[in-house]
């Protein structure tokens, strides 16, 4: 996977518990709040999820060949979304013919997704201070109303700020090469 | 290759920084393509995106979720193996394999149905938040393993989680946190050896390494704390509103944000609890009361009612069964609907096991009397008989 600095593929495929486990931490709330916009209950979802990284498990010899792991994962979850509804007989449309691609609507929350989870690992690795700040302005506080929350002067809200975007400059940059000597 | 697979990288740079000018024009192209992806971009950028993210991933139990994948990968191997016991009999009896299979699918699917309805008691696990921010799940199966960190190595042993053993010096203090989720028990010995027996919904922030003159750690929930004695290097323990100061003892606190009270009780030793500026001086066989209105007080108790959790009992005496149910509720994770408000007060004395059955636990509690329990999935629902 080309935008993950934390996945450790190669672990993962050995049989690595905490290549495995990493990945779960990474990606099990945000797939079962996806596996949510299909089944409503959040039992349910939890299960499919849990099921997706069982089969990841049992079938990790053979993931070399998946181009995108992260996309990999939500189109699994949407077909044992699929399944589950069709046993449980809950709608009448679930029997719609299932395809690989996500449609517009998935898409779209792949998207949001996502971003959200690149952008949390980014944050993970700066260091408390400027993550504290950080996080905040990337949500558009401005650095009054952070220096205000945290009871720090707003000069220091400005140099953890600068500090932050030198060190995701250079981890960005590794990000952006990355995506296209393997993805295209 | 899908041109929205690369969207999230373009999204996430133009939120942290650093989106190139090459990067802009295929964000702008994709922006381009349709009034839906104008709006998503829209959405992302917005304040309060990632806020709204996060609370939507909190609400989800992931050491819950680990330790059932864990389970489901066992069954899986189990039953993969009956499964290819059947197909190489295959070959010899096909009438006979057909029924086989027909019982073991019925099995899998029995053993899967178990795991989803019974309300399991609580088990060994927790969530291990390391000082550069990665996490870590520990349960009972995954034991026996090192992680090193700055400033420290630490062993995940039998029943918990050991920072003993490394002599090195630091001098900045690096934080982690053990999370321990409804339903979990843990138990951690920090870096001077001081144990820490943690309940279920509980929340220790502790240092990898004790610095300086004080040994501060911060709590939530219940905890159960066995200190090293070291008069040079007072214990604190910090909660939300008070402290609790130690020279060398073993105490339990009890410190939920949903309870009225915290409540820290001494068993050997010696505490201060403070909060503001009341303080109470602890003996043991005392304990130490702060009320919300910030009033304090001292009382005797049997110090086992309060610590028995952590040698596996739940122990009441004349306790109000709506208490006893916020602390069972806690251990297996269910769900408390109170039908009639007098059930609240009625009163149970005795001992049950923490890892019984919940049927078992139910059982007990209505023998004492007329109330009865309806149990619908995780939630329980509490009656008048």
């Amino acid at each position: 996977m080309i935008e993950d600095n934390s996945l450790n593929m190669s672990g993962l495929m050995k049989g690595d518990e905490r290549a495995f486990q990493s990945l779960f931490i990474d990606y099990y709330p945000l797939l079962v709040s996806s596996a949510m916009k299909y089944v409503d209950e959040q039992e349910a979802a939890e299960d499919i999820v849990q099921d997706v990284f069982v089969k990841v498990w049992e079938g990790r010899e053979n993931l070399q060949g998946i181009d995108n792991l992260s996309a990999y994962l939500y189109q699994m979850v949407r077909f044992k979304s699929f399944n589950y509804l069709r046993a449980e007989k809950v709608r009448q449309q679930a029997t719609k013919s299932f395809t690989e691609e996500l449609e517009f609507f998935e898409i779209n929350e792949y998207i949001e997704n996502e971003t959200f989870r690149i952008v949390m690992h980014a944050l993970e690795d700066l260091p408390a201070g400027s993550r504290n700040v950080f996080s905040r302005a990337i949500q558009g506080y401005s650095a009054k109303e952070i220096a205000e929350e945290l009871g720090i002067a707003v000069e220091t809200v400005k140099k953890q700020k600068q500090i932050a975007r030198r060190m995701l400059k250079e981890k960005l940059g590794n990000l952006f090469t990355l995506f296209f000597s393997v993805a295209c | 290759m899908n041109r929205y697979k690369e969207i999230p990288t373009l999204l996430s740079k133009v939120l942290l920084g650093g989106l190139s000018k090459e990067e802009e024009v295929r964000l702008r192209a994709w922006r381009g393509k349709s009034v839906e992806n104008e709006h998503l971009y829209h959405e992302v950028i917005k304040r309060g995106f990632v806020e709204k993210k996060c609370q939507e991933v909190s609400r989800v139990n992931i050491v819950d979720g680990y330790m059932n994948v864990i389970r489901k990968r066992k069954q899986h191997v189990r039953s993969r193996r009956i499964k290819r016991v059947i197909s190489i009999a295959a070959g010899i009896l096909l009438p006979v394999i057909v029924v086989l299979l027909w019982v073991g699918t019925e099995e899998e699917q029995q053993v899967s149905e178990q795991v989803a309805r019974v309300i399991r008691h609580g088990e060994l696990k927790a969530e291990l938040v390391l000082a550069d921010g990665t996490k870590r799940l520990l349960g009972k199966e995954m034991t026996d393993s090192l992680f090193s960190q700055q400033g420290a190595n630490i062993w995940v042993q039998d029943k918990g989680l050991n920072y003993l053993g490394d002599t090195s010096v630091v001098a900045e203090v690096h934080y982690n946190i053990l999370r321990i989720p409804r339903g979990g028990e843990y138990s951690i010995t920090l870096s001077d050896g001081t144990v820490v027996y943690m309940n279920s919904e509980s929340e220790l922030r502790y240092p990898v390494k004790f610095v300086g003159n004080e040994r501060k750690v911060f709590l939530s929930g219940e905890a159960y704390f066995d200190v090293t004695s070291d008069k040079d290097h007072p214990f604190l323990v910090e909660l939300k509103k008070s402290v609790v100061k130690v020279l060398g003892t073993s105490f339990d606190i009890r410190a939920y944000e949903d309870e009225d009270v915290v409540m820290t009780t001494l068993v050997r030793g010696k505490v201060a609890f403070l909060s503001g500026d009341k303080k109470v001086i602890l003996n043991p066989g005392e304990q130490g009361i702060l009320d919300q209105t910030g009033e304090m007080e001292k009382r005797g108790v049997d110090t086992y009612l309060y610590t028995a959790w952590k040698e596996g009992v739940f122990a009441f005496q004349q306790e109000r069964l709506e208490e006893i149910m916020k602390i069972v509720s806690r251990w297996y994770n269910v769900n408390v609907f109170w039908e009639n408000e007098s059930q609240k007060e009625v009163t149970f004395t005795g001992k049950m096991r923490r890892y019984d059955d919940f049927s078992k636990i139910v059982t007990m509690l209505e023998m004492t009397g007329n109330t009865e329990f309806e149990i619908k999935g995780n939630n329980i629902f509490i009656r008048e008989r």
